[in-house]
């Protein structure tokens, strides 16, 4: 089988970290609710990579469960949120989360 | 899996077992009595079953993953009563509002089963799992509306934040992970077991765990879209939202860092310390500027959860840990019976009105007294609860609180519930003179006959309780030291 | 060193792919770029060892749920108008402040796992695994190559886990 191979975990969880980020600036700046939820797969699937990375490391398959539990999350969770989306879209006439704030807070 | 592993899931089994029932019975009759006879006798088998093993099982681990002993057991029979009472009040909410209603029940008996699921769990991969059953079942459950903006609204800002919390979490958890090789309570509490300061890592692991929880628990810094959800949301599901959901998580965090023993990590306790007092800070005061009173009981409950939180720290002290434990707990079960009261008011009072928003205009509770004085009483009570006025409940979990602070030497964030107490007063005191004035609207207020019942019932808990707190005190105190 | 050098071009494909994705206007782009991204992710996976985890990255990641997102875009059949209405969303100016605090951030990340390992060390955890050779403190160079030996001689092999290798 494939032997896991020297990559420093350092350098695995700082690519997730980035890609966490990246995916967090995604959810703060765009007010499109499509790409906030494509945004959202991104942080979690930064976590599944941090996951995975450290599993590895450690020689666990902890790891590797994890992530898959992330996945059947984030399938869930975009689900729901496609659905409500497109209610969204279909009563505001509109993406924009801004739009569909009228509450004041 | 032996038959005694299989016997102290009993609890978990059962109500699994009752929701597929519930959405057979969906299935065939489309009926919403029948599925709320369903769901409320289901509770009462799972409570049953609660009562079960513990008399009957020792505390053991089942699998790494779920562990079941006193503590479990508490917080699983308090979220399933109050489960049991939103439940009834959920039935009256939408008994007159035609439609198909009756998936609600089972969305609510799904979250429930995530919330025992999280006050079970001794790993994080039960923690994450129990954590998104309530979460992704409350999206719908907050969107069930179909007509309302308001709803459809409130589930997008909890959706995104959600997400973004449970994000956050796992961030956090793979970093603790990447440090400690292991993703049980247990195991990470053995891996930095010989830390006297926490390293950079599991310091930066547990801030984004404990940002993520502060999310799930709508603390200060993090309370952004709070109080918009609530107030969209219908009323029974705010209920559910105020209390099953933040009494699962705050299960997790209380057993998390007493295994974990997060209590010897100074920077850790800091934080926590600022993020108390601003909750109690922000949250009263914030309050005071509200007219509705879905809002003005949201940022309460922000509140509440930072008098909580300040039992929590008063933990971190040497000897005031059982007693800290203690407090925490009790005042978790006065905050469920008081908000689930106090919001099964706003339900009762909007399930007449054909509007699509709920009834939560300070102006339309002026003269609830003249018009329906029991219902007035009730929510008199409710909000002198909240408050924190003797004979009441939430006096007995606020003293707690304040004795376990005086044992631990709390004294900035004693004086902040002082303050915060002092402010609540005056807000919750205001909405009691507006219903004792002269009525401007004649409407008849229905009060339909479960939800009637199941609000009785809370109020004569919430004064019982209040006068005579011994076995629950007992009972307390037992699990309390058992876990530590 | 070939698969170091695999990482290091999947780990840059999957940053490029995935800042493309988060500032385009239209949303079927951003897809595709989520997608090359989930791709590359899923090759960092097969370098690290887990095969399983990288065909379901493919599958369930990039294959499944990619597809709601393109049956969503589809029915809203947003087209040039969307386009059009991202531009009045998306002003650059809204940029600057979150980007601020997410490069404070990263900061924060790059700063932990460099001390990560002194760190670490005097926590005595990790120089335990590492203590298969004296040489530890001399070749810092070979560090790589110890923690994989560590990992071959001493994996604990559960069940779970020799599924997964």
């Amino acid at each position: 089988m494939n032997e896991a191979i020297v990559i420093p975990m350092e350098h695995g969880l700082l690519l997730a970290g980035i890609l966490f980020l990246i995916g967090l600036l995604g959810v703060l700046v765009r007010r499109n609710i499509i790409l906030i939820l494509m945004s959202l797969e991104i942080m979690l699937n930064a976590c599944g990579l941090a996951f995975i990375v450290a599993g590895a490391h450690w020689g666990v398959a902890d790891g590797q469960i994890m992530f898959m539990l992330i996945l059947s999350i984030a399938a869930a969770e975009v689900s729901v949120g496609l659905g409500l989306l497109l209610q969204a879209h279909r009563r505001f006439g509109s993406l924009d989360v801004d739009q569909a704030s009228r509450m004041q807070g | 899996m032996i038959t005694t592993d299989l016997l102290a899931l009993l609890p978990i089994i059962t109500l699994t077992g009752v929701i597929l029932v519930v959405m057979m019975v969906i299935a065939f009759a489309r009926n919403l009595a029948l599925t709320c006879l369903c769901c409320s006798i289901g509770l009462a088998l799972t409570l049953a079953a609660i009562a079960w093993v513990s008399i009957n099982l020792e505390p053991q681990y089942v699998t790494p993953l779920i562990v079941v002993d006193e503590y479990a057991l508490l917080f699983s029979s308090i979220i399933v009563i109050g489960a049991f009472f939103i439940c009834l009040l959920a039935y009256s909410y939408h008994a007159d509002r035609g439609e198909n209603q009756d998936e609600y029940l089972m969305l609510m008996l799904l979250s429930t089963l995530g919330g025992i699921i999280l006050a079970h769990s001794a790993h994080f991969a039960s923690f994450i799992l129990g954590l998104e059953l309530v979460g992704v079942s409350l999206y719908a459950m907050i969107s069930y509306p179909v007509r309302g903006f308001f709803s459809l609204e409130a589930a997008l800002k909890y959706l995104i934040l959600s997400g973004v919390s449970s994000a956050t979490l796992l961030f956090g958890i793979a970093f603790l992970f990447a440090v400690t090789g292991s993703l049980s309570f247990q195991g990470m509490a053995d891996a930095t077991a010989h830390m006297e300061h926490a390293s950079v890592f599991v310091l930066i692991g547990a801030t984004f765990v404990l940002a993520g929880i502060a999310f799930k628990l709508s603390l200060a810094p993090f309370h952004m879209w709070t109080p918009d959800v609530y107030e969209g949301a219908p009323a029974p599901t705010t209920a559910f939202l105020a209390t099953v959901s933040k009494g699962g998580i705050f299960a997790v965090l209380l057993r998390f860092f007493v295994s974990f023993d997060g209590f010897r990590f100074e920077a850790i306790l800091e934080s926590l310390f600022w993020v108390a007092l601003l909750s109690i800070l922000v949250g009263n005061i914030l309050a005071l500027m509200q007219d509705k009173i879905k809002r003005v009981l949201a940022y309460s409950s922000i509140a509440h959860i930072g008098y909580l939180l300040v039992g929590f720290l008063a933990a971190s002290a040497v000897g005031g840990k059982q007693l800290a434990i203690e407090a925490s707990m009790f005042f978790l079960i006065a905050y469920f019976v008081t908000t689930i009261g106090a919001f099964g008011v706003v339900t009762i009072m909007s399930g007449s009105t054909e509007s699509e928003h709920d009834t939560d205009q300070l102006s339309q509770y002026e003269g609830l007294f003249w018009r329906r004085p029991l219902l007035a009483t009730f929510f008199s009570a409710m909000l002198l609860s909240l408050a924190g006025i003797p004979l009441t409940v939430g006096f007995i979990g606020k003293f707690y609180i304040f004795a376990a602070g005086v044992q631990s030497g709390l004294w900035q964030l004693l004086a902040a519930v002082v303050v915060g107490s002092g402010i609540g007063l005056y807000y919750y005191l205001r909405i009691i003179f507006s219903m004792t004035k002269q009525p401007v609207s004649e409407d008849e207020i229905d009060i339909p006959l479960a939800g009637g019942w199941a609000l009785g019932m809370v109020s004569v808990l919430l004064v019982v309780l209040g006068v005579y707190p011994t076995p629950v005190v007992e009972w307390v105190t037992s699990v309390a030291r058992a876990l530590t | 060193m070939l698969e170091l050098g695999l990482f290091y071009i999947a780990a840059t494909v999957s940053l490029i792919s995935t800042v493309l994705a988060v500032t385009r206007y239209n949303a079927a782009h951003a897809l595709i770029y989520l997608i090359i991204s989930l791709l590359a992710s899923a090759i960092i996976f097969y370098l690290v060892g887990a095969p399983f985890a990288a065909v379901l990255e493919v599958v369930i990641y990039a294959g499944a749920i990619m597809v709601l997102f393109v049956f969503v875009i589809m029915l809203l059949n947003l087209g040039q108008s969307g386009d059009v209405a991202e531009h009045v969303l998306l002003r650059p100016g809204m940029w600057i402040i979150p980007s601020l605090l997410c490069v404070i951030l990263f900061i924060e990340i790059v700063y932990v796992l460099q001390s990560s390992e002194r760190l670490l060390e005097r926590d005595g955890r990790w120089t335990q695994r590492s203590r298969v050779g004296t040489f530890w403190t001399l070749c810092s160079g070979c560090r790589d190559r110890l923690y994989a030996a560590t990992r071959r001689s001493g994996r604990r092999l559960s069940p779970g886990t020799a599924l997964f290798y």
